[in-house]
């Protein structure tokens, strides 16, 4: 009999399983499909990884962003696992070619699912043996979630060509609407998956949210906190230019290594900067929502949105990226009128008017050439009437602004905060989740003790490592080690 | 990179230069247009050397330098060093390794060779530290496979010494030590994670774009020094880094105007299923950089209509238009106005 913490211990040298693992772990190796809901930093990773690794079997990921998956390849990598390929609308036409041509020399191969619908594409993974069908982030397959990606319905076609391999599927937010959705969309019975549902909540993050009067007041009372908390952070920004200029004035107004990190910079400037943090060279980093999702820092102590993100779930995802050490974090918002603008203008941004949508089915030449009309061709291609997809369209954008309804009710609450995320998961705070102050700034007057919280709660990990500049022959000297 | 210190780089204070040209031969927009202006500024071996290191906003670019009184600008963006610019022409300069090794980075993809280098260096450091966990860089996917065969062929033939030799040779070479700086604290490795551009700046008191041109201008030399040694085990690092001196297409139109004197062009253009436009565009890149004996100028240009058009040339030959000339010269087409232009300014060079 196969003893799974011996396996863990063997292969990644931990000594514990995370809440559900084993357990999701011993259904896959059962041969039942699981649908899995695990928080973020929740392990799920290590999940296929272990069972790839104990199988010797073949992995295939789907998953929505290109920059997730590059993050995931590289800790595979870094994790030990060299025969992982991502398969991206990012790669050219020859690394595609060459991808094609070496495909089953891969164990972990990841691909966006528009790859997936494509037929050449899917002719090649139909000769490839499949021990186990990953779909990450699988809330995207609802229509009721605000990711909704129209290429993830095409999932139940693609599992059907892999030969119905054993299916995992994860998300870290789902409701329970979600998942029954997630679960007709694949043409999966109730009785066919086991489902695993953990608790969303964090208890070892601290939520707070502070209604600014206006840009200045932020700016100031983000100087504040940023001068004084303690440890790691990372500030998230929903423009990219806004980032950049934050993280300037942090580096002049506060003592603390401030970097700005989004998708629009340069790949090798992106690494530094990640390396650099997770080596405690900065102190902070300025980011839109690119940054942090494959990168595992333990000891990130306090998240702070200076823009609202789009609505809980990815509110969740955000703050999720505190604390993964189990120790006491911190989540703050800050919130000023002008944001609602912000975010309005983005939704508005997304979606085409309803004549564009009509202009775009009488001339479908001009969907091929913009990404940005992905969802109009989707429906286009899949002989959806203009008239319906329209109404999907407006039905998402509502969905959309329902949505930031809901992060505007988390921060204009008179009550408890965890009270509202827990919620929106269908998930009830248990009492004991109150038995001490450390909940909310509803249970705790945290605006006027904050640097009292911050002094006891947030211990910053070890030392911080300074950036002395070496002399060249040093730096050369310690790149390689010489073993003479 | 800062366009403005980039442009101020490459003007001049003698001639009036457009900055539009001036951007688009640095990245390598080849049209016959912006070639031709290479070869008028003199700049027809840096075309491409700043191949995707440029950002768009010229507009701005012009305004500042010309609010800090660096340059001249007319309406149309072209520009002229003041006195105080070519000064700090100057400045910038000396802080510069030699600006000559920009032909060698118009030649070459240095900056994909710089991205090889630095993956290698990573996981050679790493290998030197028995380190298996950690996040290599990612530099696109064919170049990764090429670092890592490079890597599994000559990992057990001391590698690591070999690639500190290599660099500690090559740095101690360098005439500053400011320079060996730059190079080596933009690396990352075992417990190193490298400094940007910026970070380096910050420390060294210059501009993020002077330490991203250093750090260009070093990768060029010793991509040079290194494709002077075939031998060298870094010798991989260096395939398919070459960058044709003129377009495919381009070449096969004029080599068929070569070997086939009996075509017209209109004939090459059928037989090649291009317009005829494109096939003249072709010719005409061809004359422009090509050595000017491979260049059949007496089967291409008309000896009456050459001898016409010598004898009203003015003496700025960037001055003369089109429209000028074609008022002076009944029937002129401009590929023959053209054609004559470049021919003069090769002979001149």
């Amino acid at each position: 009999m196969l003893n799974l913490q011996d396996e863990l211990t063997k292969y990644f040298g931990f000594k514990r399983f995370r809440p559900g693992q084993e357990k999701i772990l011993t259904m896959l190796l059962k041969g039942k499909n699981v649908l899995a809901i695990l928080p973020t930093g929740g392990g799920k990773t290590l999940l296929y990884q272990l069972y790839a690794a104990i199988t010797h079997q073949r992995i295939i990921i789907v998953s929505p962003l290109i920059s997730l998956m590059q993050d995931q390849v590289s800790r595979l990598q870094f994790l030990g696992s060299k025969r992982v390929i991502a398969l991206t609308s990012a790669i050219d036409f020859k690394e595609r070619q060459f991808i094609m041509n070496h495909l089953e020399q891969y164990q972990f191969i990841y691909a966006s699912p528009e790859m997936l619908a494509n037929p050449q594409i899917m002719e090649k993974f139909k000769q490839l043996s499949v021990g186990l069908l990953v779909i990450d982030e699988a809330h995207c397959i609802s229509e009721w979630g605000p990711d909704f990606r129209p290429d993830y319905l095409k999932l139940n076609q693609v599992r059907k060509s892999l030969k119905m391999p054993l299916t995992l599927m994860m998300t870290a937010t789902a409701t329970t609407k979600t998942r029954q959705d997630i679960l007709e969309r694949m043409e999966m019975d109730q009785d066919q998956v086991n489902q695993i549902v953990l608790s969303v909540n964090r208890k070892n993050i601290f939520l707070s949210a502070r209604v600014c009067k206006n840009q200045r007041e932020k700016d100031d009372l983000l100087v504040k906190l940023v001068s004084k908390l303690h440890g790691a952070g990372i500030i998230y920004f929903s423009s990219r230019a806004t980032a950049e200029t934050v993280a300037a004035l942090l580096n002049h107004d506060t003592s603390k290594r401030v970097e700005a990190y989004h998708g629009g910079m340069e790949g090798q400037y992106r690494f530094r900067i990640q390396q650099q943090f997770m080596n405690k060279e900065i102190d902070i980093v300025c980011a839109t929502s690119a940054f942090g999702m494959g990168i595992d820092k333990n000891d990130v102590r306090y998240v702070i949105h200076y823009h609202l993100p789009g609505n809980i779930q990815n509110y969740m995802q955000e703050i999720g990226r505190a604390g993964r050490d189990g120790k006491p974090s911190l989540a703050i918002l800050l919130y000023e009128p002008n944001d609602r603008y912000l975010q309005a203008n983005l939704i508005d941004n997304t979606y085409p008017e309803d004549n564009l949508t009509s202009y775009l089915y009488q001339h479908p030449q001009v969907m091929k050439k913009n990404d940005a009309f992905r969802v109009v061709k989707y429906y286009y291609e899949n002989h959806f009437s203009s008239d319906q997809a329209i109404s999907f369209l407006n039905r998402s954008k509502e969905q959309r602004l329902t949505g930031l309804q809901q992060m505007y009710q988390y921060i204009f609450t008179p009550g408890c905060r965890r009270k509202v995320l827990l919620n929106h998961f269908d998930e009830q705070l248990v009492d004991d989740d109150h038995e001490n102050q450390f909940c909310c700034d509803f249970h705790f007057n945290f605006w006027t003790k904050w640097e009292i919280f911050n002094d006891h709660y947030l211990k910053s990990s070890d030392f911080r490592q300074q950036n002395a500049v070496k002399d060249w022959h040093e730096v050369l000297k310690s790149l390689f080690l010489s073993k003479n | 990179m800062d366009l403005a210190i980039i442009l101020i780089l490459f003007s001049s204070s003698s001639q009036w230069r457009r900055s539009k040209a001036i951007k688009n031969i640095l990245i390598g927009r080849r049209t016959v247009s912006n070639l031709y202006w290479a070869l008028q500024y003199g700049l027809l071996e840096d075309f491409g050397s700043l191949h995707g290191a440029l950002p768009d906003n010229i507009d701005q670019a012009v305004a500042k330098l010309k609010q800090a009184e660096l340059v001249k600008a007319d309406s149309e963006l072209q520009i002229l060093l003041t006195e105080k610019g070519s000064d700090y022409q100057s400045k910038l300069l000396a802080s510069l390794p030699e600006l000559t090794l920009f032909a060698w980075s118009a030649r070459y993809d240095v900056f994909r060779f710089s991205k090889r280098l630095n993956l290698a260096i990573q996981i050679v450091s790493e290998y030197s530290y028995s380190n298996n966990h950690y996040y290599p860089q990612t530099i696109g996917l064919l170049d990764s496979q090429l670092i890592k065969k490079w890597f599994i062929q000559n990992k057990a033939d001391h590698l690591p010494v070999y690639l500190y030799s290599m660099l500690n040779h090559f740095l101690e070479k360098l005439s500053r030590d400011e320079f060996a700086e730059i190079f080596t604290q933009n690396l990352s490795g075992h417990h190193l994670s490298g400094q940007t551009d910026a970070q380096i700046g910050q420390t060294q008191g210059k501009s993020p774009t002077v330490i991203s041109l250093t750090k260009l201008l070093l990768y060029t030399q010793l991509l040079n020094e290194l494709l002077s040694k075939p031998n060298s085990k870094l010798q991989p690092l260096t395939q398919g880094l070459a960058r044709p001196v003129i377009s495919n297409s381009a070449a096969e139109t004029f080599t068929m105007f070569c070997h086939y004197p009996g075509l017209t062009i209109a004939k090459i253009a059928q037989k090649r299923h291009i317009k005829l436009t494109t096939a003249y565009e072709h010719l005409l890149e061809a004359a422009i950089v090509l050595p000017q004996n491979d260049i059949p100028f007496q089967r291409l240009l008309n000896p009456k209509l050459e001898q016409k058009l010598s004898a009203i040339q003015p003496n700025d030959l960037g001055e003369w238009s089109f429209r000028v000339a074609n008022e002076q010269v009944d029937k002129l087409d401009f590929f023959n106005f053209r054609l004559f232009q470049i021919k003069q300014l090769k002979q001149t060079d």
